[in-house]
Formats: C-alpha cells, structure tokens, sequence
C-alpha cells in the first residue's frame, strides 16, 4: 500500500522546511550579506521545524527511502532544536569575525538536513545520502576559520577519516547487497538468517564491515582517534554540533538498522561489540584524564559516552530502545551546553579558544552565567541527580539490568567513577581564585545576548528534564511505540 | 495506627523546601551585606529545627507498633512523579525519621553559627551549599521511594564537595582540598552506583512478580527473593551505605575530607552525613533483606569491631587533632554497626542514641578544633599546651566533650554504648567483649587530646582569646543536650520506640507477608 503523495508530502514536511530554508538563505547571500538577518533567518527556519515535528501525526512511509514516523519526529524535532541553539551560538562566535559569516548557516542547515535525512532512512541509499551530506557541510563548518591552521588540519583529518567510514560502510552494503539483494532495512535480519555457507559469511562480513563504518562516526574506541584532534581544531560551536548533533543521528539510525539486522544472529559479533564498548568507556575516560585541553577533554569523554550508550544497543529487550533514545537526547543538551560554555568564552578573532584548562580559573567570578551552565553540564555528563544527564544513566543501567548484563553495567559505574574526576577537577577550577582576574567581565552586546540565550535554554532543559522528567520519558516511549 | 492527629502532609516537603530556599536567599542576600547569608542560614536552620520539635509536639507517636504490622508513619506525603517507572515523590516520618532530622537541625544551626568568623570569602555561595547539603540529608530521611531516596542520597554530595573543595584548608607541603573533596566524593558515588544497580534490580524483580513498575518503599518490602539474589542485593545496599558510615576498609576517604573540610563541613560530615549511612543500613537493608543481613550479621560485626579497634588505634598516633577526632568517628561509628547487626531493640535504640551522640560530641569537637585553628594558625599537637591557663573556657569545653567522647556515664554517648553492648552481648558475647576494649582505647585517645592540648608547657608566650560569647553560647547548647541525652534519655528512645521495634522483628523473623 502507497500512501497519498498528500500525504507523503505533509510526512515531509520538515524536510521541505529545512530544503526551503537553506534555499531561501542561499538566495539572501546572494542578494545582501547581513549576517544578523541570515542568522535570524536560520533560527527561525530551525525553530518552525522543530515545532512542525512536534505535531502528532501518523507514521508514513515517504518514497521506499524514508519512513517518517514518530521515532524520526522525535529525532528531527531534537535536531531542529540543536540547529537553533547552535545558530545562536555562532552568532555570538561569529561577531568578530573577519571574512564572511553568512555561510556558515548555511552549511549548518545543510548538515542539519543530512542529519534529519540519517534520522528517517530505512535504506542504504538514503542512509548514505544523509550520512554524506551531514558530514561534507561539517567539513566546511569545521574549517570555517580559514586562515588558522588548526582548524584547517582538524578539516583534512576528518575528510579523510570519514570518506574511509564511508567507504567501509559502503562495502559493507555491498557485500549484503551481493548476497541478499536487498537495500532496505526491513527484511534485512530475515534475509541475512536465511542465508547459509559461503554466502552466511559473506554477508556477517558484510555486516561487520557496516558495524566498523559506524564506530567511525560514533567514535567508538579503537576507531576513536580522529576525534579529540578534529573537536579541540574545529570552532567551539560547531566541535559542540558535531558531537552532539552528527554522532546523535548516526547513533539513532544505528537503532534503527539494528532491529532490523538483529545481534542475537551474530553472537561473535556481540561479543566484539561489548569489548568495543568497554574498550570505549575505559578510552575515553582514562584519556580524558591526562587532558589539560578542554576541548580535548570534552572530546574523550564524548568517547566514554557513546561506550556508555552501546551497552543498551548490545543487551536489546525493550527498556533499551528507550535507554538510546533518552540518552541521545540528553547527550545532546549536555555536550551542545559544554561546547556552548567554551563558545561563549571564545571568539573567532583568537587563534585558539579559550580550551585551556587555565582559561577557566576563577571563571565563577568573572563571567558567572557561563559557569552556572558549564558546571551544571559537567555535573550531568558525570550523573549526578537532578540533571538530565542521571537519567539517561539511569536508563543505561536499567536497561542492562533488564538484561542481566552485569558485566557492562560494571563497566559503566567504574567508567562514571573513574570520569568523575575530571568533570570535577573541571567543575572546581572555575570556583578558585586566579590572580588579578576576580573582577567581574561584562559585555553587554546583541552577540552575547544570543549565546546568553542558547545557553540558558540548554541549562533549563537539562535541569528542567532532570527534576521532571515524564514529559521526556512519555515522549520517547511514544516515539518508539510507533516506530516498527 | 490509632488517633491521628491531623498534620498536613505538606510539613514533609516543607522540611526540606526551608533549607533550599533559605540557601538560594542567603546567596542572593549575599549582595546586600555578608551578614545577612549568615542571618538567612541560622534562621532557616532554626525553622527546620521548630518545625521538627513541633512535629514531635503534635504528633500522637504510638507507644508500640505492632512488631508484624506494615510500615506506620507519622506524617506520610505523596505525589506522582514519574508514572513511566512508577516512580513518586512519596516521603514519610516515623519516629526514627524525625529524631535524625532534628539532629541535623540542631546541627545545621551550629554549623552555621560556627562558620561566622571562620568563613569571609564568598559567603552567600557557602551557605547556598550549606543548606543545601542540609536539605539533601533531609529528604534522606524521609525518602520513602527508593529512586526518590537515591536522588537526595547523590544530591547532598555535590554542595558537600564545593564545601571542602572551595573553604577547606590545604594542608602544607601535604594533600590539597581538592584532592580530598574529589577522593569523597568518588568513593561515595562509585559505591552509590552500585547501590543504584541493586535498586534497579531490585525493581526490576518487583516487576516480574507484579508486572508493575514501583520504587516505593512499602511494594518492595515484600518482593520475594530466592537466597543469592537477597544475599548479592544487601551486599550491594551495605557497600553504597558502609563507605559513608564508614566501615573499616571502607573509611580511606574519612580522615583526608576531615582534615581538609572547613570547620562546618566537619560538623556537617561526622554529625549528619555518617549518620546516612546508618540510617540507610536501619530502613533499606535490614527490612529489605532480612534473611541475607542475618547471614551477613557476623561479618558486620567483625567489620565493626576492626572499625572500632583500627580508629581508636590510629586516633592514638595522630599529631593533627582534627584527623585524631576524625578516627575517633570511625571508632564510635563501629559501635552503631555493631548496634545494628546485633539487631535486639536495646541495640538499636543504643545505636540510635549513640548517633544523636555522637553528633553533638563530635561536632562540638570539631567546632573547638577550628576555633583552635582560628586563634593558633595550627592544628599539631605538639604546638600547643598549656591552653587549661590561657584559654580556661575553652578548655573547660574540651575536656567535657573529651570526657563526652569516652564515654562518660552522665553524658548522652555512654547511654548509646552501653545499650548497645547490653543489646549485643546475647546475640554476640565474644565480639562484644572485643568492642568494649575500644572504650579503654577510647578513654586514651580522649585523655590524650586533653593532656597534650590544655596542659604541660605552653608552646609559646602568645596571649590566647578565650571563648567568644557566641561560642561560649554554642558550647554550653550542645553541652546541655548532651547531658539531657544522658540523664534522661526516655523520651528519645519512646519515639523511635516503635519503628526500632518493627525493624527488629523483620530482621529477626523477615517481613510478613500482607
């Protein structure tokens, strides 16, 4: 049965928002270059897509690409919301700027469109499509400020690092492909179980080359060490993106190929997984630990967090689909909020931002908004109660004990103790003292009017989720409840 | 229950809602003046205080629970939180519940008081995050629903940790603040993480048998659980609860918070936060695994006689008097474990006494180690001496709650230990008998202090403030409910009479089923 091309055109709607959106920029460029118009341009068209995604409406299966249903809804809506705040954010980051600032929203809705296109595929093709078109608007956006040579070698790294996931995942299709002849994800896992000899291992080959492809982009360790070089090169507001926005979608397209190529087929597979998460957890973690760079950092426990959120990918049963999609959600606020807090320290006329652990001493002082956001941040990516952040772990782990995964549930409370010490040590030093520089900073401009607001929304989500947090729960059951 | 008296159940949430938003006034006020935070946080403090005695006042606490009966509570509150987990905001008061809130009251008044002086940097911050770890203990105490209990039991970490990490003194040449706040803070949440799997599983359990979802309190009484699960659960529940009591091999991070915590975090840590633990092991971990905590019972008690001997042993070669005191926690606080697993009601009323004890005694101890910081820039022993002639107010105080600290009949701690060691003499002789060894040790350590601190030679010529009238206040206060605690220490042990039984009989004989 087809639907309507009515309704297939309204399922889409957000899609053809965003489409219209980064025309509609592009021909504003053209015409006047006002970097305060395309902004506003561009949080808008952001802020109308999140609202139409939130609108209830039945799943629909858009062309055999696409399924847009309450799960991508709810993703896209998350993604919009990303879109905003991080426009905000370069706003502020951009003020300065010398050169032209307009593109970069530009490529920010560009990437926005591919990570949404990831958030509904059911299809290799689409898969790809989106998967490419987030990470070439990223490329740009990471080697935004032309003229400095970090961002641009953190650019070349991750072009190149991520043509070869793509090129893996591509294989890895293709070897599916070969054998099975068949694209879509649907009757994937059925296929691949009714293969046998020879071709059973082709296609499980096929299988775990995808897997590799995807621990690219989610950085699971051991292919995790492109990420701390890219995100301490790229422009805070657009390394906070990238790990919130590009890894959030990957992660949640995973979700969505994995019911349909079950684990429990491949138990070699599974187990590898599991040592790939654990190996990512303690990576990322003792990593985080010798950083003095706090992008580096932020980037290393980045890498902890997605070991955190494989574990409810590897146990299944049906609090971890949950536990993925809650956590991708609070994943979000809280790394968009850190990469936020550094964004509002930096500006794109320095040659570095302000990553330096020292940067932060006596930050309380001087600049008491954006340590009332970091600090509650760091707190919620450690799990402490009251944020957003605890419930998420609080999903990860209920979701393994659901399945008895006893050894992964360690994992997780070694790693979060063990990560402990650096949100803290983080945390704490913006508190101490620092010498002649106690007085309080105030600038009072429409750019930091902006990021004041990004950030503020994001620490009221993340403490509003955090003290009442049904609303979220109830959404993301909903979500999965339609999703097939 | 019989007669209830009508007490709104909106007094719970009021409990705790006082501290947090006397907290968030006091950082506010702290841009009008820096005695107003002051003002704020004694007053919220004192409210907390009254309200709890006027709870006690109104309410018609019943003189025996029956021993088979379900959970009674004096005052209970609930309200939906998050239905997707059958997760609620359900707090509750008994008897036990509202002996320990008033303790952190009362505590919570001192450690206000006693920061006056010490504390002038930041000061509406500091009392933001004062009250607030006062206000996270308390809902510890009253949290009826074990994700509820969870939250408040994490939440009272974070203001514990900028406390000794921003105010704390780093020690020369030795360990930073920082060091130790972070130290505190990773075994007490590592071990809560364990704690929380527990609860899950727990939960987790609960649902296959009922097909429900609930954290509460009263639903998970009577989860059944065949023998490994029950033994693997408590196991888990007393490792979260013993590294905050703390246990023997679980204490490491005790003395280092402890030496490095400014003086109203000292107080706040022995006074309240140990009692956490204890209070957690009285109301999840005997109700909840009764069975496995009867097995479990010898090893807790050998853990509390190590804890005991190892404290006052290491008390005794300490040069630092604020460490001293700190192991001397250590030591008292095995006899509330071995209180504890001993299990009759005169050990557990004796642990009970002995916490509210152990609170004042040692909170006075730590206020009089920080006023000696204030007026020497010390805290070695041997650079003092001599104080009984230079300081005899203040010395006066010292010895009373050395002797306090000793156990000295009269005083609210001898109550506390000799209940316990009459409670656990039938159930454990031979452990027993070795536990009151610890009170020889105690009375060297107590003397020790005295000796080296108020008499011998002085260590140099300096004049030494005596006591302020502020200080002078406080100590006569705690020295009052001290001796109150010891001479008449009946109308204590009524009130937490009834749950103390309940938990008793389920510990000896399982909770029945409804």
């Amino acid at each position: 049965m087809n639907p309507t091309l009515d309704a297939q055109l309204w399922a889409a709607a957000p899609l053809i928002l965003m489409a219209a959106g980064i025309v509609l920029v592009m021909l504003l460029i053209a015409g006047t270059r006002n970097h305060r118009a395309v902004a506003q341009l561009t949080t808008l068209g952001f802020v109308l897509t999140c609202a139409v995604c939130l609108l209830p409406e039945a799943a629909v299966e858009v062309t055999p690409l696409l399924r847009i249903d309450g799960y991508a809804r709810f993703v896209m809506a998350l993604i919009a919301a990303a879109g905003a705040v991080t426009a905000l954010l370069v706003y502020g980051y951009l003020a300065d700027y010398e050169g032209y600032r307009e593109e970069m929203y530009l490529l920010l809705l560009i990437a926005a469109f591919g990570a949404m296109v990831l958030a509904g595929s059911r299809h290799a093709a689409s898969l790809l499509l989106g998967l490419e078109t987030l990470s070439i608007a990223l490329f740009g956006m990471i080697a935004y400020p032309l003229r400095y040579a970090r961002p641009l070698e953190a650019a070349i790294k991750y072009l190149i690092l991520s043509a070869a996931a793509t090129a893996t995942l591509l294989l890895g299709f293709a070897f599916i492909y070969a054998m099975t002849g068949r694209l879509q994800f649907g009757p994937l896992g059925a296929a691949v179980a009714a293969l046998s000899g020879a071709d059973r291992a082709i296609a499980h080959a096929g299988l775990a080359l995808i897997w590799v492809g995807f621990a690219f982009k989610l950085s699971l360790a051991p292919f995790h060490l492109w990420t701390a070089d890219v995100y301490e090169g790229a422009p805070a507001p657009v390394a906070g993106f990238l790990a919130a926005v590009s890894k959030g979608a990957v992660a949640v397209a995973l979700l969505r190929w994995l019911d349909a190529a079950a684990l429990a087929q491949t138990p070699a597979l599974a187990h590898m997984l599991s040592v790939l998460a654990v190996a990512s957890i303690a990576i990322g973690n003792l990593g985080a630990l010798q950083q003095n760079n706090v992008k580096r950092l932020l980037a290393y426990s980045s890498i902890a967090h997605f070991g955190y959120l494989l574990v409810p990918f590897l146990v299944g049963g049906s609090v971890a689909r949950e536990a993925v999609l809650f956590y991708v959600a609070a994943y979000t606020v809280m790394t968009l909020g850190s990469f936020g807090a550094v964004a509002a320290l930096s500006g794109s006329q320095a040659r570095d931002d302000a990553d330096h652990l020292y940067d932060y001493r006596g930050l309380f002082w001087r600049r008491p908004l954006v340590t009332s956001v970091f600090v509650p941040m760091l707190l919620a990516q450690a799990g402490v109660p009251l944020t957003v952040g605890f419930l998420a772990k609080f999903y990860v782990l209920a979701a393994a004990v659901e399945q008895h995964a006893w050894m992964l549930a360690l994992a997780v409370i070694v790693g979060s103790a063990v990560g402990l010490y650096y949100y803290l040590r983080l945390a704490i030093v913006q508190f101490l003292p620092k010498p002649g520089g106690m007085q309080r900073e105030a600038r009072l401009s429409e750019a930091a009017v902006a990021t004041s607001v990004a950030l503020v929304s994001l620490v009221v989500a993340l403490i509003g989720a955090g003290i009442w947090p049904q609303p979220l729960a109830a959404a993301v059951s909903r979500a999965l409840a339609g999703s097939g | 229950m019989a007669m209830t008296t009508a007490l709104s159940p909106w007094l719970l949430p009021l409990l705790i809602a006082i501290p947090f938003v006397g907290g968030l006034a006091a950082w506010y006020a702290e841009r009008l003046s820096l005695t107003w935070p002051r003002w704020i946080g004694l007053l919220s403090m004192s409210a907390t205080c009254v309200l709890a005695l006027w709870i006690w006042a109104q309410a018609d606490v019943p003189g025996v629970l029956p021993a088979h009966g379900t959970p009674t509570w004096l005052i209970e509150f609930r309200a939906e939180w998050i239905p997707r987990w059958g997760i609620s905001l359900h707090l509750g008061l008994d008897g036990l519940s509202l002996l320990m809130i008033l303790l952190t009251g009362v505590l919570g008044v001192l450690s206000v008081a006693c920061s006056w002086r010490e504390i002038q940097q930041y000061v509406g911050f500091f009392h933001l995050n004062l009250l607030w770890n006062l206000a996270g203990v308390i809902g510890v105490f009253m949290a009826l629903d074990l994700f509820l209990f969870f939250v408040f039991w994490e939440a009272m970490l974070v203001p514990m940790y900028f406390l000794i990490a921003l105010w704390g003194h780093s020690s020369q040449g030795g360990r930073s603040r920082v060091y130790a706040a972070t130290k505190f803070f990773i075994f007490t949440q590592a071990a809560g993480l364990l704690m929380l799997v527990a609860i899950l599983a727990l939960v987790w359990l609960h649902r296959e048998n009922t097909g429900q979802w609930s954290f509460d309190y009263d639903q998970l009484l009577y989860t059944p659980l065949t023998q490994v699960q029950e033994y693997l659960l408590m196991l888990a529940f007393f490792i979260g609860f013993a590294v905050k009591l703390p246990v023997f091999p679980l204490h490491p991070w005790l003395p280092d918070a402890h030496s490095q915590a400014p003086t109203a975090g000292s107080v706040d840590l022995a006074g309240v936060l140990l009692k956490t633990g204890a209070y957690g092991l009285l109301r999840f971990v005997l109700p909840l695994f009764p069975h496995a905590s009867q097995d479990f019972a010898p090893v807790a008690m050998l853990l509390a006689i190590a804890g005991i001997v190892y404290g006052a042993k290491l008390a005794l070669v300490q040069t630092d008097i604020k460490r001293l005191v700190a192991y001397t926690s250590v030591s008292h606080m095995g006899f509330v474990l071995l209180g504890i697993y001993a299990g009759s009601t005169l050990a557990l009323q004796g642990a009970v006494v002995l916490m509210l004890a152990h609170g004042l005694a040692t909170g006075a101890l730590f206020i009089l180690c920080g006023e000696l910081y204030e007026r020497l820039h010390t805290r070695e022993l041997g650079r003092m001496g001599g104080l009984a002639r230079r300081a005899p107010q203040y010395a006066t105080a010292l010895m009373f709650f050395a002797l306090a600290s000793l156990g000295l009949p009269g005083l609210g701690n001898f109550v506390g230990e000799f209940l316990v060691l009459t409670g656990s003499f039938p159930v454990a002789p031979w452990i027993t008998a070795v536990a009151a060894s610890g009170l020889v040790l105690a009375a060297i350590y107590s003397l020790y202090i005295v000796q080296r601190a108020l008499h011998g030679p002085p260590a140099d010529d300096h004049a030494v403030e005596d006591l302020t009238a502020r200080e002078a206040v406080m100590m006569a206060g705690i020295m009052l409910a001290l001796l109150a605690l010891g001479l008449f220490p009946q109308p204590v042990i009524d009130l937490a009479r009834g749950p103390l039984t309940q938990i008793g009989h389920w510990y000896a004989l399982g909770v029945p089923a409804r």
